[in-house]
């Protein structure tokens, strides 16, 4: 038995307690005294039955459901980006940013969805805000898809290199799709034939990853110089997305979303009971509480607490992304308005637990083992994730747990992605129109949607990436709670538990993406300066974010950085310019009473 | 192990949210694109589209009637309509 105060058990037994309170004082307050829920109000499920979009489903099936699509790959990764304060800081924002913040997002959501006849995001945009502010709204969103998909690219990459056998159990997963797919759809077998031999195809998928540990890590390092490897994974994932996302949805995606959903969940909850078994396993705390004045004030490291750490665990603490989930799918199957709660706060109080046990699997990774993994550093989740989980047959299951934990991040991030450039491709043709059709031809928009982001994923550094993602989600956020605010002003109601956080997160990420662009700019004043004392580019571009084999082309990586720039001062237009349509908005609803 | 009843249920709405209810949607979505597909062809007159599908039918009737009764019998054959979707592409 060890010390329960040096395990990571206790953080999130007390993560479980604050989102309790959250839950059973906080939200029901807010659902009782602000939005005056009634069994008697009609929902949107109702008034519109179409039996596809809108219909009324139990509470546990919307809650499940709603989780599956929140908890992803952000609650995950993200904390180890907000471990580089140390745990402490990370571990506060979890659990303060849910309790008042994340929960209130997804609830809020869900509430203006079902009280506006089920209008998604970009038409209650359009209602309350203006028409502007909607097309911005859709800029902004073609940025983020471009930048997750970068992320998304960089990490499976990465995942196929670093983890030998992982690129063969994915390819086991590929196929298992295909065949699920035609089962389901083609020959119509039944329902839970099907689930058992998904399973079954996912268990051996995870054994080929771990006992044919093929081919080896930088096999390819020798023949095409340093980062060869990775730039033929992510070509090799690129050709798979482009068919993925130009396939029939049900031959491929469909499937694949449904394959993924359980070995995503069966992770999620063997971490969680990793997480709260510590204290019987003996597992303990390996990272420093609070990271050295340095690099809380951003001399070094990824930037100042405030703030990066905000941005830079999203999903989890809150996480834009959820209020499009909740008004474009939840909010319009809802059966009662009582529902909303259960569905809205509790799968995301659900997920910042996942959050916590993220956080407490890589707690328990020393720094110097994340250290030596220099340009792979997302992968010390899967040696915290097997630590954790090592109460399942210890030493001698542990390459199993190893290929599982690989594999489930790559297939959670594939899934994702296969719908992200699918939906880029759909925008593409919605947006590119007249002499830019071309621009929206199925097959040039798919191309575009994945060679950019791969440039993209090749040169810039991972945190960075992250943060531009997290600062776009994060605003997402920020501007959804404002739209909440609008209309809980609007009904004539307090819209202060709303508001306080949309103007916290909307100055919080606007400065994030600030800072970003400004580390970026610094970085090409480095290099020209470098460049005009030694006139050799080489040298110069080592103050470039910049990796192998982009270092090797020191022009490419500059374009990269500067188009990096560019990015990061729309974003942060774009987000002044909402900001400011959300503010004048809200002055304007409350002028109204 | 037994457990309520309510709980039971419970359960089993919270599995099948997890896992099923995201495929049951997708294929809900699929089948009524296919349906607006097929009405739209039909029935696309009534949105203003001008495919004046009556007025070619009166005048074509001349000339496939020949075909009509074996086209009759083709169409009426049961037959489901994933069975064509990696053609149509939803």
């Amino acid at each position: 038995m060890v010390d329960v105060l040096q395990t990571p058990s206790l953080w999130v037994v007390i993560g479980l307690i604050a989102y309790g309170i959250a839950y059973f004082v906080y939200s029901k307050w807010v659902d009782e005294k602000i939005w005056e829920v009634s069994a008697e109000r009609t929902t949107p499920a109702h008034m519109y039955l179409d039996g596809v979009e809108f219909f009324p489903v139990s509470r546990w099936v919307l809650y499940g459901f709603q989780f599956k699509s929140i908890a992803a790959l952000g609650p995950i990764l993200g904390p180890f980006i907000g471990l580089t304060y140390g745990w402490l800081p990370a571990l506060i924002w979890i659990i303060l940013g849910n309790m008042f913040i994340g929960w209130v997002q997804d609830y809020s959501s869900i509430m203006i969805t079902v009280r506006n006849e089920g209008r998604s995001m970009g038409p209650l945009v359009y209602q309350y805000v203006g028409e502007r502010p909607r097309t911005i709204l859709l800029g902004y969103l073609l940025f983020y898809l471009l930048i997750i998909s970068a992320v998304f690219i960089y990490l499976i990459s990465v995942f196929w290199n670093v983890f030998p056998g992982t690129f063969l159990a994915t390819l086991v997963i590929f196929i298992s799709a295909i065949i699920i797919g035609a089962m389901i759809y083609r020959w119509q077998v039944n329902i839970y034939a099907v689930t058992t031999l998904a399973i079954v195809l996912v268990i051996l998928a995870v054994a080929v990853g771990a006992y044919v540990p093929y081919p080896k890590k930088d096999f390819l390092d020798p023949m095409l110089g340093p980062g060869g490897t990775l730039l033929f994974w992510s070509i090799v994932l690129a050709v798979f997305l482009f068919f993925a996302s130009i396939a029939p949805m049900p031959t491929f995606i469909t499937p694949m979303n449904f394959i993924s959903a359980f070995p995503a969940i069966f992770g999620v909850i063997i971490i969680i009971l990793g997480a709260l078994l510590t204290p019987l396993t003996g597992i303990t705390l390996k990272h420093p509480t609070v990271a050295s004045s340095d690099v809380l004030l951003g001399f070094t490291g990824p930037g100042p607490i405030f703030p990066i750490l905000f941005v830079s665990i999203a999903c989890g603490a809150i996480s834009g992304w959820h209020s499009l989930v909740s008004t474009s799918t939840t909010g319009k199957q809802l059966d009662s308005e009582l529902d909303a709660r259960p569905v809205g706060a509790g799968a995301m109080l659900t997920e910042g637990l996942l959050a916590l046990a993220s956080l407490a699997a890589f707690m328990v990774v020393a720094p110097e083992t994340i250290a030596a993994l220099k340009g792979s550093k997302p992968a010390a989740f899967v040696t915290g994730a097997t630590l954790l989980t090592s109460y399942l047959g210890g030493e001698a299951l542990a390459a199993f747990w190893k290929s599982f934990f690989a594999l489930f991040l790559v297939i959670y991030a594939f899934t994702v992605q296969t719908l992200v450039t699918r939906y880029w491709r759909v925008f593409s043709g919605e947006l590119f129109t007249g002499g830019l059709s071309i621009l929206g031809n199925k097959y040039v928009a798919t191309v575009i949607g994945l060679i950019i982001p791969i440039i993209f994923a090749l040169s810039g550094s991972w945190i960075n990436l992250w943060i531009y993602f997290g600062g776009s989600n994060q605003l997402l956020a920020g501007l959804a709670l404002f739209l909440v605010a609008i209309v809980v002003a609007k009904f004539k109601r307090p819209p202060y538990y709303a508001l306080l956080p949309a103007i916290f997160m909307t100055i919080v990420t606007l400065f994030a993406l600030i800072w970003e662009t400004y580390d970026y700019i610094r970085r090409v004043s480095a290099y020209f300066a470098v460049l005009a004392a030694t006139g050799d580019p080489s040298e110069a571009v080592k103050k470039l974010f910049a990796r192998p084999p982009m270092t090797n082309n020191p022009p490419a990586a500059l374009t990269v950085n500067i188009i990096f720039i560019i990015v990061g001062i729309i974003l942060v237009v774009l987000g002044f310019l909402m900001a400011y349509y959300l503010a004048t908005s809200y002055l304007r609803a409350r002028g109204e009473e | 192990m037994v457990l309520p009843k309510k709980l039971k249920q419970a359960v089993r709405d919270f599995l099948f949210g997890a896992f099923y209810f995201d495929l049951y949607k997708d294929t809900l979505k699929l089948a009524r694109n296919y349906n607006d597909f097929v009405y739209l062809i039909i029935f696309g007159e009534i949105l203003g589209i001008p495919l004046m599908s009556t007025y070619y039918t009166l005048r074509l009737i001349p000339y496939i009637y020949g075909d009509l009764i074996t086209w009759k019998a083709r169409q009426l054959r049961e037959r489901d309509l994933t069975e064509s979707a990696p053609e149509i592409g939803v």
